[in-house]
């Protein structure tokens, strides 16, 4: 863990000093929760290590949500604002990232509803045809990781970030399930469908692999 | 107390969170494990799904884009929060707020139902007798039949 340390209480541009804790040369935890009570305080430090954390991760969940960058850095955005305004509501009942993850979904449902897409959420087109239970194989590591990122990206949005929860981001069923405002058997059918397609991609790009050899 | 394994269940655990146990909901996983030692059948298909928990786990999560990464690190720049005291202030000062606004709803509401009665009981309709009455009510009423008394006489 890398410590984060301020060297100067937070100014903007007009110089005005803000109200935020004092945290010079304090390590900040490794526990998540702790950080988010600093935050609570208006400890920048601690805010900064959860973006540091936690934004790569909820950047890429808003990205399979929305499938629009500007809308999915938006909704990262809103979702720190969030953290950085309401940290006090946060209740260690849940983890961080859980709760973040969840925060940034009801953003992203918002956005999708308030333009009138929120059907498109439930678009369930199978990717690559008729589903295979044969193992893809013999691709290298690049193509591979080529191949599973453009299938990831052409799952619809809830497989994708079914599958993007669980298989990438670790979190369990129960907490993804969550996230998502779905029941365990709703997240275990996206998990399979996601999964599915995503086997049918990799074997697929297996086959053209072999076709240019 | 987990449920009976069989091949059914144990193919849907293994379609939705692959070979690996770890993904597998806690309940379930004991089961699960005991019924994969069991089974070759099992076994087999917890092969198939390997290449594509490993192709997952080969995928870096990409960095977000250094332009967001400055927009949220200046969130507390441009958005500065009440720390914690402060906020503490402000929800006791409007808690007090409220209840002031309560207790006066209530002493109002008081005061019209005895001005009511009082202006009913001048009238000679109203059923409450002197007997009934607090001395402080009956000195309400009086002010009351006062004010309204006053109201249309000459300055």
């Amino acid at each position: 863990m890398v410590a984060v340390t301020a060297t100067t209480p937070e100014r903007d541009r007009r110089g005005r000093a803000h109200d935020v804790a004092e945290s010079e040369h304090k390590e900040l935890p490794t526990d998540d929760a702790e950080l988010v009570s600093r935050v609570g305080d208006g400890d920048v430090p601690a805010y900064r290590e959860l973006v540091r954390r936690h934004a790569p991760n909820l950047r890429r969940f808003a990205g399979r949500l929305l499938r629009d960058d500007t809308e999915a850095e938006d909704v990262v955005q809103e979702t720190f604002l969030r953290l950085w305004q309401r940290a006090a509501d946060y209740t260690p009942a849940a983890r961080v990232g859980t709760w973040l993850h969840r925060i940034a979904h009801n953003l992203a449902v918002d956005r999708l509803r308030s333009r009138g897409r929120l059907t498109a959420l439930d678009e369930d087109e199978e990717v690559g045809g008729a589903a295979s239970a044969r193992q893809p194989a013999l691709l290298d590591e690049k193509r591979r990781v080529e191949a599973l990122e453009l299938a990831l990206a052409s799952l619809p949005p809830r497989q994708g970030a079914a599958v993007t929860l669980v298989h990438l981001h670790g979190l369990s069923g129960t907490e993804a399930a969550d996230v998502l405002g779905v029941g365990a058997e709703a997240l275990e059918s996206l998990l399979s469908r996601g999964r599915r397609s995503l086997k049918v991609a990799l074997l697929e790009a297996t086959k053209q692999d072999r076709e240019r050899t | 107390m987990s449920e009976p394994f069989d091949m059914k269940r144990f193919t849907e655990l293994v379609a939705a969170y692959g070979a690996g146990s770890e993904l597998w909901p806690e309940a379930e996983r004991p089961a699960a494990l005991a019924f994969l030692e069991s089974s070759s059948e099992a076994r087999a298909l917890s092969e198939s799904e390997r290449a594509l928990d490993a192709a997952l786990s080969g995928l870096s999560v990409p960095e977000p884009s250094a332009h967001l990464m400055r927009q949220l690190n200046e969130i507390p720049l441009h958005h500065p929060k009440p720390t914690q005291r402060t906020g503490r202030l402000f929800r006791l000062v409007t808690g007090f707020a409220w209840a002031a606004a309560a207790a006066i709803g209530v002493y109002l509401g008081v005061e019209s139902s005895s001005l009511e009665t009082g202006i009913a009981d001048a009238d000679g309709a109203g059923q409450v007798t002197p007997e009934s009455l607090a001395e402080d009510e009956i000195e309400t009423i009086e002010l009351a039949l006062g004010s309204v008394a006053g109201l249309g006489e000459e300055p």
